[in-house]
């Protein structure tokens, strides 16, 4: 046998007992033999493994068109690798320490920053997508599409399901209120008036309902209201943490104040809101399926509708979005070939198919304008994007997003007062980021 | 001892040595080595001494870990003993609607988890069966899952539920091998139901209690899957056992070394307890 | 107490499996009675209905002159003995003798000093801290007994409480159960399939058979008058010889033909009704060898099969004229050899007479009781 580097042994080792203790993490090795490489010259050749989350519409149309591309480029093959969401990124973080990831991934833009400080993420090159510069590639898409995929001034992704988080409301329940439905609320005062109307004396029905207990979805709901007032989560400069601020604490305090975080459903506040429990939710484009899919009485445009998101009273808007993003491996033996594919996705009328099969918008310049695009909640998107905020980019974000999910959580279900949990987040930041 | 006599046993020994050491020994020793380093899986192991377990004692969530895992402990493991044994008792006797009832409570425990925490998360939804039992008992509708006070205890409904099946099963087992002769005598000798169980029943079952006991304790010692499913953890971090801590830290939060030292005290822990358990049952035995 | 244990009319089904069916027994008070019987007759069965541990199906069972059927089995005044000891293995032979008196409250005091005498009673003074895992068989035997014992109960139940041990051991506890007897006068219903046993220990004898007693009585009364063929064959060993018989009238006697053997019985004391088609059995016992002395005798020429020399006896297997096979138990040393012919005779007391439904017809020791001077004697 010869000889293991040690490293190795210690890593395999270290995985198998945090893997035996926490029992359901499974090892996946992934070996892939040397396969002709692509190339701008030689154009798109050779082999490409893509992992994704599963999804049965994404899958199915995915699918279709790697059949497709692979029709086109006869040389290619694309292997295509769909795991249940909730595994994906351990198992990619193992594949990664195992030395074998796949080629081409598709992960939420948040994760990009860890994975990068680890070197596990290639940098986008010109070449890969035959522009002169990168500048040349980001006039392609929207102004800000790039901004959750940059880290420390590389690009290391492309965005697919790019999403601005705005205003949903019933219009049955703002009817029964005595609420203009054709006047949504358009700022934080107002939608806080509203609420107050539109709760009834024991809270069992409430007006705006936060997404609670979810890292990413506590992030957005509270972005809006505290980059809105001046304010910001993180000084990405200084690393620290800034809740124990005026703007942080006001918006801890008003964050607290609304909806009732006793209320339960099984698919949380879309549950409710598809119910008509709560009567407003903050949430993305994909909503206008998502509510009729839970509760198929609730009919867009009858039931429920959607708004610009709110503003605080004189200040400017901020949005909170999200994206994913396509990246490649560092250690990736064909990104010719694996960028060709992503590029030849956005190509075409491939967009406005994408659009309209998965709901998934990537964010080209002009996409507003496509068929499948006309919808209202899309030209919100489109609307917002110039004022979205893609929260912190971090190596920490998962850890650092969890201290702020506990501190809202802990105002929001009044453990704590906004002052004490705003520190604690400050003093979190501190051990995390130092 | 012969030569060969010890070569043979050598042999023989070989593959629960190998296993021992593949499987045990080196994860046990790797683990305890990242518990002294700084580690995020790429790059090297960063040696930072005690800081990981300075860090442990000093932070409140590892000390709220810990105390919510030793709730769920106590309260998964001992209610679920008792209603298996309560229940096996006369499950244990032949017949074929017996047969069938400890098909039917099995189910729980074959039945997929995810699937299962998608059944409690609709009973214990605001107005869900939870809400209408306990309405009916006058006690009122609970924010179960979204309340810290409330959250811990329908974490533990749901996994003596999921659970209790199987001990059902384990001491139908173990209460079959049991020589009826014996209670046979004790009926003669005048013990009714309750002098039965106590003085002959659970005595006897010493056997099974250990191994039920070890195996209960151990493994909600390191279960963290019906915790993460049903609640996250939350709300305010309320259902977050240490090794769903140590799953965050190490998955979530790639802090390969702190997550090595959080494993290394559960080692310990456990091992304490194992140990505890099966040198009580030898000396019973004496 | 004055009415050892009753079983009256009991029938016990498992299903549609009936097996026995109105059945009684009655064993008297300090009686010694032992039921005997092919295994899986229904004895333990049998026995766990007296003790409550199995219910009847209907009927009724005493105690005491008390009607127990459908009581407790810790309130029917009996103590039983298993054959596997049944012992409760956690506890300590201390714990295991008091048992059933913590489960009736007795003082401790009093519990105290009953542990101390049926210790003594027993010989486990010694053994009275151990647990059962650490005791012989004899000794886990004896404190079975103790446990049984110490609540003074109306009745012991014992089944087959010797077949667990060696076969030294079993003569010596047996002895040990007879002595127990005589001295407690107590009434004992005890189970076994050994004949051995049966014969030795009961004051009298229930053979058990396909549901039903074929036979109660003295060890003795069944030895010599066995009610049928069953339990003519059951008993004794090496079993009865049969054989098939004609019975015809030849002047003032009757003539039983078997192939070529003839006896010639007085015809008084013979049943009226004797069928003309029964069996003859005598036992192997009474095989003699034929000795020419002048009394008229019915001879029996038949060559040895082979022969077991058991030391203290031999058993011949021979095979008479027509090929019949016939057994014959003579004393060490005597008789011819295998392969030799000769000549055997059977008296006329030793025969018993089976009908064509299996019950006796006559005993030839009726012969003996009539004060008839008998053929032949020996
Ligand atoms: N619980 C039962 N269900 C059905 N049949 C039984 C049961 N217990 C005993 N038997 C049957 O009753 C018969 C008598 O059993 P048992 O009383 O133990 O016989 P013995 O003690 O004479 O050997 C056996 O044929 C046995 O198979
Ligand atoms: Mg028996």
């Amino acid at each position: 046998m010869s000889a293991i580097p040690r490293r190795d042994l210690l890593r395999g080792a270290a995985l198998l007992t945090l893997g035996g203790a926490v029992s359901q993490l499974t090892l996946t090795g992934c070996g892939s033999d040397d396969q002709p490489v692509g190339s701008s010259k030689a154009g798109p050749q050779g082999q490409v493994v893509v992992w994704m989350h599963e999804e049965p519409a994404n899958t199915k149309y995915f699918n279709a068109k790697i059949a497709e591309y692979q029709k086109k480029y006869p040389k290619v093959t694309i292997k295509p690798l769909y795991v249940p969401i909730a595994n994906l990124d351990t198992k990619l973080s193992t594949a990664f320490t195992t030395g074998a990831p796949p080629d081409l991934i598709k992960v939420g833009a948040w994760t990009l920053a860890e994975r990068a400080s680890k070197g596990q993420l290639a940098p986008l090159a010109p070449a890969d997508f035959g522009v002169g510069s990168l500048d040349q590639l980001k006039s392609r898409f929207e102004a800000n599409a790039f901004a959750a995929l940059t880290y420390e001034n590389q690009i290391y992704g492309t965005p697919i399901d790019f999403n601005s988080v705005h205003l949903w409301y019933r219009r049955d329940r703002f009817e029964q209120a005595g609420l203009d439905p054709d006047k949504p609320p358009t700022t934080w005062e107002q939608i806080a008036e509203f609420s107050q109307k539109l709760t009834n004396a024991d809270a069992s029905k409430v007006g705006l309902q936060w997404q609670l207990a979810d890292n990413i979805w506590a992030m957005l709901n509270f972005i809006p209201l505290i980059h809105g007032l001046g304010g910001q989560i993180i000084d990405e400069s200084s690393r620290r943490g800034m809740l124990n601020t005026p703007e942080g604490i006001k918006a801890l305090e008003y964050y607290g104040s609304l909806g009732n975080p006793k209320l339960s459903d099984p698919v949380g506040a879309f549950g409710l809101f598809a119910k008509g429990t709560s009567a407003m939710l903050m949430s993305g484009r994909f909503t206008s399926s998502l509510i009729p899919a839970i509760n198929p009485e609730a009919k867009l445009g009858k039931t429920f509708d959607s708004a610009i998101v709110p503003s605080w009273e004189g200040k400017e808007k901020v949005a909170a979005g999200y994206s994913w993003g396509w990246m490649v491996a560092k250690k990736a033996k064909n990104p010719f070939t694996a960028w060709h594919f992503i590029n030849w996705l956005t190509e075409g009328d491939n967009v406005d198919q994408q659009l309209s099969a998965t709901g998934l918008v990537t964010p080209t310049a002009g996409w507003q304008k496509l068929a499948s695009a006309s919808d209202k909640a899309s030209q919100q998107l489109e609307e917002q994007i110039p004022y979205t905020d893609f929260g912190p980019v971090l190596p920490q974000w998962t850890e650092t997003i969890k201290a702020l999910l506990d501190s809202l959580e802990s105002v929001i279900h009044k453990k704590q007062d906004a002052k004490t949990a705003a520190t604690a987040f400050d003093d979190a930041v501190g051990r995390i980021l130092k | 001892m012969s030569t060969v006599e010890a070569r043979a046993g050598a042999g023989l020994a070989a593959p629960a040595i190998v296993y021992f050491v593949l499987f045990w020994a080196l994860p046990a020793l790797a683990a305890l080595y990242l518990s002294f380093t700084s580690y995020d899986l790429s790059g090297t192991p960063q040696w930072v001494g005690l800081d990981n377990y300075r860090q442990m004692v000093t932070s409140d969530e590892f000390w709220s870990s810990a105390w919510v895992t030793l709730l769920y402990t106590v309260f998964a493991v001992g209610p679920t003993i008792v209603i298996a044994l309560v229940v096996a008792v006369p499950l244990a006797k032949p017949g074929r609607f017996r047969a069938w009832l400890r098909g039917l409570i099995f189910i729980p425990a074959v039945m997929p988890l995810v699937g299962a925490t998608v059944l409690w998360q609709v009973i214990y939804s605001t107005g869900g069966l939870a809400d209408t039992i306990a309405q009916a008992a006058g006690v009122g509708a609970r924010p179960w899952l979204t309340d810290s006070d409330y959250a811990i205890w329908a974490l533990l409904v749901m996994v003596i539920w999921k659970y209790v099946g199987l001990y059902v099963i384990i001491f139908v087992a173990g209460l079959q091998a049991l020589p009826a002769n014996v209670f046979e005598a004790a009926a003669i000798d005048g013990a009714r139901t309750l002098r039965t169980f106590f003085l002959v029943t659970v005595p006897l079952l010493r056997r099974t209690f250990t191994f039920v006991i070890v195996v209960a304790v151990t493994g909600a010692m390191q279960s963290f899957v019906p915790a993460y499913l049903l609640t996250k953890g939350g709300p305010v971090n309320a259902t977050q056992v240490l090794p769903l801590y140590l799953y965050n830290n190490a998955f979530s939060y790639s802090r390969f070394g702190y997550a090595s030292a959080i494993a290394i005290v559960l080692l310990v822990v456990l091992l304490i307890f194992a140990f505890t358990q099966f040198t009580l049952v030898r000396s019973d035995e004496e | 107490m004055t009415d050892g244990i009753r079983v009256e009319q009991v029938t016990k089904r498992y299903g549609n499996q009936v097996l026995f069916a109105d059945i009684d027994l009655h064993v008297q008070d300090g009686e010694f009675l032992v039921i005997v019987g092919p295994s899986g007759c229904g004895k333990s069965t049998l026995m766990r209905i007296v003790a409550g541990i199995e219910p009847v199906s209907s009927g009724r069972v005493t105690v005491g002159g008390r009607d127990v059927t459908h009581a407790h089995p810790g309130d029917r005044g009996i103590g039983m003995v298993f054959q596997d000891y049944a012992l409760y293995p956690h506890l300590s032979v201390e714990g295991n003798l008091a048992f059933g008196l913590r489960a009736h409250h007795v003082p401790k005091d009093v519990i105290r000093q009953r542990i101390a005498d049926t210790g003594e009673a027993l010989g486990l003074t010694d053994q009275l801290k151990k647990r059962p895992g650490q005791l012989s068989g004899g000794q886990r035997q004896r404190v079975a007994l103790g446990r049984a014992m110490i609540r003074e109960p109306a009745a012991y139940l014992m089944d087959e409480p010797l077949s667990n041990l060696d076969a030294a051991l079993r003569v010596q506890m047996r002895a040990e159960l007879i002595e127990f007897h005589r001295r407690t006068k107590g009434t004992v219903l005890y189970v076994t399939h050994d004949q051995v046993e049966a014969m030795t220990m009961g004051d009298r004898v229930a053979v058990l058979n396909e549901g039903e007693f074929a036979q109660i009585g003295t060890p003795t009364d069944i030895y010599e008058r066995p009610a049928t063929v069953f339990v003519a064959t059951f008993l004794g060993s090496p079993r009865m010889n049969l054989l098939g018989a004609t019975v015809r009238p030849f002047e003032e006697e009757v003539e039983l033909t078997s192939g070529e053997l003839t006896w010639r019985l007085p015809r008084k004391g013979l049943p009226a009704d004797l069928p003309e088609s029964v069996r003859i059995g005598f036992r192997p016992e009474s095989v003699h060898m034929r000795v020419d002395d002048g009394t008229p005798a019915y001879p029996l020429a038949a060559t040895v099969s082979y022969r077991e020399n058991l030391g203290n006896e031999s058993i011949l297997h021979l095979r008479d004229s027509t090929g019949r096979a016939i057994v014959a138990r003579l004393p060490p040393r005597t008789g011819p050899r295998d392969g030799e012919p000769a000549t055997f005779q059977v008296p006329l007391a030793d025969l018993h007479l089976f009908g064509p439904d299996g019950r006796a017809c006559w005993h030839g020791i009726e012969l003996a009781a009539d004060g008839q001077p008998l053929p032949w004697s020996a």
